[in-house]
C-alpha cells in the first residue's frame, strides 16, 4: 500500500482549428440569429404588421382606381413587392445594427479577437441577416396569402430571389455597419439609400410607368431584378 | 499696508415666481437644439420619405393619374403626408427624448432641477411644436410645388399646425413616460400610432373604410388633425371634393380635448414621478 498515487493532471489540449473554424462560425451565427429572435416582436412581428398596413392602405387608396397593374389584378401585383420590401429592409437592418451597436458598446473587440477569419465573419453575419430577412419574408408572405389567397407560380424563383435579395442586403448592411461611426450614419443610409431603393424599384408599379431615364436605371438596379423575380415566382407575370 | 479683502457676500437666492421662466426656456432651447442638430433625421429624412410615398402613389396610378379620381388621390396623399410627417416627428422625437433620458439617467437631472411638471410639459411640447412645424413646412414646400397648389386657407393652417403638433407631442409625452426601453417605444409607434394615423385618412379618405371603423375612428385625434389641415390646404374646394368634411370647430375641439388629456396625464405622472421615481 505504499504505492504513490499519481495526481491526475488535466492539461487542456490546444484546440485544433482546421480550415474552417466551424465552432466559431456556428457560434457567431447563432448569436446573430438569437439576437433578433429574442426581440421577435420588434424584428419580425413589427415588419409583418407594417407590411399588412401598407397592403391595406394601398389597396384602399389605389385599389379602387387602378384595377390592374400590367396584366394582373393590382392586389396580386402588390403583395410580392411588399414581401420583398420587408426582406430588403430587415436583412439590411440586422447586420448594420449588429455591427454598429457592437462598435458603440465596444463588444466588437470580442468579435475581432476571436479566431475567426474574415470570411467566416462575413459568412456568419450575412447568415444572420439572411435568416432574419427570410423569416420576415416568409411571415409576410403567409400573412398576405391569408388575406389574398393566390397560388404560387414558381416556388424556385421565389426561393432564389428571396435568398439572393436577403444575402445582398445583408452584405450591404455589413458594409454600412463597418463604415458607420454612429447609429445616425446607419439611419441616414437607411433613409436615403435603402428605403428609396425598396420603394422605387417596381414594388408598387410596373417599371414602364416611370420616365425613360428611370427605366434605364432599372436595368442596373439589382433590387429591381429581385422584386421582378419574386413577383414572377408568385404570379407568373412581371 | 494692509490690503482690504472683499468680504464674500452670500449668494443671492434666485426668486422663482409661479413659473420658472429661465428653466422653461432652457428646457425648450435644449430640446429644439437637439432636434435640429440631427436635421438629417429630423427634417431631411422625413421629407425624402414623404416625397417617396407621393412618387410611388403617383407612379402606381399610371395613366389614371390624369383622371379626376387619380388627381384627387395624389393631392390627398400629398397633403396627408405633410400632416403625417409633422405628427410622426412630434410624437417620435418627444417620446425618444424621454426614453433616452431614462436610459442614460439624465432624467435624474431633469427631475432634480427646479422645474415643475408644468414647465417641463411646456418646454418639451413647445420644442415638439417648433421642430415638427419646421419639418412639416420642409415637406409642405416641395409637395405644394409638385402638386402645384398653394394653401387655400392659410389662417386655418396656421391655427391647426400648432394644435396638431402640440397634441401629437402630448401623445409622444405619454408614450415616452410609459416606455422604459426603446422596444416599448417602437412597439407603441409601430402598432398603435402609425396604423391609427394611416387609417385616419392619410392615404385614403375614411369613407373607404367599413362603417363601424369610420365611426370608431372619429375619436382619433389624427382624423381631426388631417381634416383641419386639409381644409387649410384646399379650402372650400376640399369640402366639395370630399377631401375634408370641414367641421373646423369639431376638429379643433377634438384636438384640444386630446391635448388636454395627454398633457393632463403627463402632468399628473410627472408630478408623481410615475415610472420615474420609486
Amino acid at each position: 500500500m505504499s504505492e504513490t498515487i499519481e495526481p491526475l493532471y488535466y492539461s487542456p489540449k490546444a484546440r485544433r482549428i482546421g480550415t474552417i473554424n466551424t465552432v466559431g462560425l456556428a457560434t457567431l451565427f447563432i448569436k446573430e440569429t438569437t439576437r433578433f429572435l429574442k426581440v421577435a416582436t420588434q424584428t419580425i412581428v413589427a415588419p409583418v404588421v407594417t407590411t399588412l398596413l401598407f397592403y391595406t392602405v394601398f389597396a384602399l387608396a389605389i385599389g379602387s382606381i387602378v384595377e390592374r397593374a400590367g396584366d394582373v389584378p393590382f392586389l396580386e401585383f402588390l403583395g410580392p413587392g411588399l414581401v420583398m420590401m420587408g426582406i430588403l429592409q430587415n436583412s439590411f437592418a440586422n447586420t448594420s445594427s449588429s455591427i454598429v451597436i457592437a462598435k458603440m458598446q465596444s463588444n466588437i473587440v470580442d468579435v475581432l479577437m476571436a479566431p475567426l477569419r474574415p470570411l467566416e465573419l462575413v459568412v456568419a453575419y450575412i447568415g444572420g441577416g439572411l435568416t432574419r430577412g427570410l423569416i420576415v419574408g416568409a411571415c409576410a408572405m403567409t400573412a398576405i396569402l391569408i388575406v389574398v389567397p393566390q397560388g404560387l407560380h414558381n416556388p424556385f424563383f421565389i426561393a432564389y430571389h428571396a435568398i439572393g435579395a436577403a444575402t445582398l442586403l445583408a452584405g450591404l448592411g455589413l458594409i454600412t455597419g463597418i463604415w458607420a461611426d454612429k447609429f445616425d450614419h446607419v439611419a441616414a443610409v437607411t433613409n436615403f439609400v435603402i428605403t428609396p431603393a425598396a420603394f422605387l424599384s417596381g414594388t408598387f408599379y410596373t417599371i414602364d410607368r416611370l420616365p425613360s431615364f428611370a427605366q434605364d436605371f432599372a436595368v442596373v438596379n439589382p433590387v429591381f431584378y429581385m422584386i421582378d423575380g419574386l413577383r414572377y415566382g408568385f404570379i407568373g407575370h412581371h | 499696508m494692509v490690503e482690504g479683502r472683499a468680504i464674500a457676500r452670500p449668494p443671492r437666492l434666485t426668486r422663482l415666481g409661479a413659473v420658472h421662466w429661465g428653466g422653461l426656456w432652457s428646457l425648450y432651447a435644449m430640446e429644439v437644439r437637439r432636434y435640429f442638430r440631427l436635421w438629417q433625421i429630423s427634417v431631411a429624412g422625413p421629407g425624402i420619405t414623404a416625397l417617396l410615398y407621393l412618387t410611388v402613389i403617383s407612379a402606381a396610378l399610371g395613366a389614371a393619374r390624369a383622371s379626376e379620381a387619380g388627381a384627387f388621390l395624389v393631392s390627398y396623399v400629398g397633403t396627408g403626408m405633410v400632416v403625417f410627417t409633422a405628427i410622426e416627428r412630434a410624437t417620435g422625437n418627444l417620446a425618444f427624448s424621454f426614453v433616452i433620458a431614462k436610459l442614460e439617467r439624465t432624467i435624474e437631472e431633469l427631475l432634480m432641477s427646479p422645474v415643475g411638471p408644468g414647465e417641463m410639459i411646456a418646454g418639451y411640447i413647445g420644442a415638439a411644436v417648433t421642430g415638427a412645424s419646421v419639418t412639416g413646412l420642409a415637406v409642405a414646400l416641395p409637395v405644394c410645388w409638385v402638386l402645384g397648389i398653394a394653401p387655400a386657407a392659410p389662417l386655418v393652417l396656421l391655427a391647426f399646425i400648432p394644435l396638431t403638433t402640440a397634441t401629437a407631442g402630448g401623445i409622444g409625452l405619454v408614450i415616452g413616460l410609459l416606455s422604459d426601453k426603446f422596444d416599448h417605444l417602437t412597439a407603441w409607434l409601430t402598432f398603435v400610432v402609425i396604423p391609427l394615423t394611416f387609417f385616419s385618412g392619410v392615404f385614403a379618405p375614411m369613407s373607404r373604410l367599413p362603417e363601424w371603423l369610420q365611426t370608431a375612428l372619429l375619436v382619433s385625434p389624427y382624423h381631426h388633425a388631417l381634416e383641419g389641415m386639409r381644409y387649410g390646404f384646399f379650402g372650400e374646394a376640399g369640402v366639395a371634393s370630399g377631401a375634408t368634411a370641414g367641421n373646423l370647430g369639431l376638429n379643433a375641439a377634438a384636438l384640444g380635448l386630446w391635448l388636454l388629456l395627454a398633457t393632463g396625464a403627463g402632468w399628473l405622472w410627472l408630478r408623481r414621478g410615475y415610472r420615474l421615481k420609486s
